[in-house]
């Protein structure tokens, strides 16, 4: 099993980075300006880590100027092109060139970004385990989860209502749904896959996904009680729904056993 | 001598196969491909098993045989459709050729690919596969691993003939040719599964 670890966190980073943007639209945050900018700053580092990662997985990067070439038949080069989209609109929200009102564009970009990347592995028919509606279920899960978490973090002025119910609804939808991930492989582990690697992966698969839960469930504790006593634990809770993240992740990198040879 | 004034398919007869493995090798040495990177694979396929009858004795329907397969040049091809720098493209004869100077490496047409025939080279930096020794075919020779087979199991021959005649190949360990319609006509073995058994004959995975 390979875990493919600059794409772990290049997914992972870039999720959380469309999360925030997403919420940042969804809780109105732009009537606190000065936590929107906080969250927004937070949004384009967390992209910039995301596109590092991104840059590791690949052998030779001169000729990334080629990367839209494909736009026309690659997911992947579609996930490049949503990528720079939102990374783009992003830096010009932050640097004031764009208005307040179109939050929502940047949001609409972020998920958008997230989708692209979803099909880069939902549309490859060579791995069954990955061409499943799991792909971009999971990917859009994990967005909700830390954005939702990150903004509590980020923005605690604007934990009020309706902003904290949004929030709160976004990370616990996300936790949830971003665990069924395991449910959509056992449909696609009816097709022709090598016996021995399916046991060595679901061995691993049952282990990674008790982590996982277990990070979640730890995280959503220490930030539900973060939330109401106001206390430090939040970061902490926050760090370990994004520990549970990259574990789940890295399992989701592990399950590229493909058909054929 | 091979006619260059149309499309061509890999030609693989099974029941010719005795599995020596000339053909990778062959394939290795032209290319100068590193330790770890085959182009051109040749599958061990092992399958049945041993039953006892009533009357005490044993009854086997063990079997085996070899598939030689490397880049099929699909005409559905999932690699040309993964690239994000159109660096895998379709050139002469059909053929899927990678230019180096566009990839970035970065296995996207290797995981695609059902038969994983894009290797990532790492002293080159950029993807590799089977390019049907085109140097070879415009000079009017035929690939390397062709000219290596001593069993004569391996040709390459014109497209349309081919797969026409033989069908594209989708018998075990390959996967379903529905899934990219590969220009490689197979001449099955006697033993050959179905390809819904691809997974559970393949004997030598751990080689590639």
């Amino acid at each position: 099993m390979t875990y493919e670890y600059p794409l772990v966190l290049f997914t992972v980073f870039g999720q959380l980075a469309a999360g925030v943007a997403l919420l940042i639209c969804l809780t109105n945050l732009r009537e606190h300006p000065k936590a929107e900018l906080r969250a927004w700053r937070a949004a384009l580092l967390l992209g910039l880590v995301a596109f590092a990662a991104a840059a590791f997985h690949l052998h030779s990067l001169s000729p990334a100027v080629f990367s839209l070439n494909g736009v026309g038949s690659s997911w992947l080069s579609r996930e490049i092109l949503a990528g720079v989209l939102f990374g783009g609109l992003m830096a010009l929200r932050l640097f004031g060139l764009v208005p307040a009102r179109a939050n929502w564009l940047v949001g609409l970009a972020g998920l958008g970004f997230v989708l692209a990347m979803s099909q880069v592995y939902g549309q490859n028919s060579a791995a069954p385990l990955w061409s499943t509606w799991g792909s971009p279920i999971s990917f859009l899960a994990t967005m909700l989860l830390l954005g939702g978490a990150a903004v509590l973090v980020l923005a605690p002025e604007a934990r009020e209502n309706p902003r904290l119910v949004v929030s709160l609804s976004a990370a616990v939808a996300g936790g949830l749904f971003a665990l069924v991930l395991p449910a959509f492989w056992l449909g696609g582990m009816r097709a022709s896959l090598d016996p021995v690697l399916l046991g060595v992966f679901s061995s691993a698969a049952i282990c990674m996904t008790l982590t996982q839960t277990a990070c979640y469930a730890a995280g959503g504790i220490l930030m539900a009680w973060g939330v109401q006593r106001k206390g430090a634990v939040l970061p902490v809770g926050f760090l370990l729904l994004l520990a549970g993240a990259v574990v789940g992740r890295m399992l989701f990198y592990a399950a590229n056993i493909r058909l054929g040879v | 001598m091979i006619n260059l004034n149309q499309e061509l398919a890999f030609v693989f007869d099974a029941s010719r196969c005795n599995g020596c493995k000339a053909c990778s090798i062959a394939c290795k040495d032209k290319h100068d491909l590193p330790v770890g990177v085959l182009w051109r694979k040749v599958l061990e396929c092992a399958a049945g098993d041993w039953t006892r009858n009533p009357d005490g004795t044993f009854a086997q329907t063990v079997r085996a045989y070899y598939v030689s397969v490397a880049c099929n040049h699909c005409e559905n091809a999932a690699c040309i459709a993964a690239c994000p720098t159109g660096a895998m493209q379709r050139v002469e004869h059909g053929i899927v050729a990678i230019d180096p100077d566009r990839c970035i490496g970065c296995g996207n047409c290797q995981w695609n690919c059902p038969y994983s025939a894009p290797r990532l080279d790492k002293t080159r930096k950029h993807m590799t596969k089977c390019d049907l020794c085109r140097d070879f075919l415009a000079a009017g020779k035929e690939p390397a691993c062709v000219a290596a087979c001593p069993s004569r199991a391996l040709h390459v021959a014109p497209r349309k003939e081919a797969i026409a005649t033989l069908g594209r190949a989708n018998a075990a360990p390959l996967p379903a040719s529905s899934l990219t319609d590969p220009n490689m006509a197979l001449i099955a073995h006697r033993d050959s599964v179905p390809v819904r058994e691809s997974a559970a004959v393949l004997a030598n995975r751990e080689e590639f």
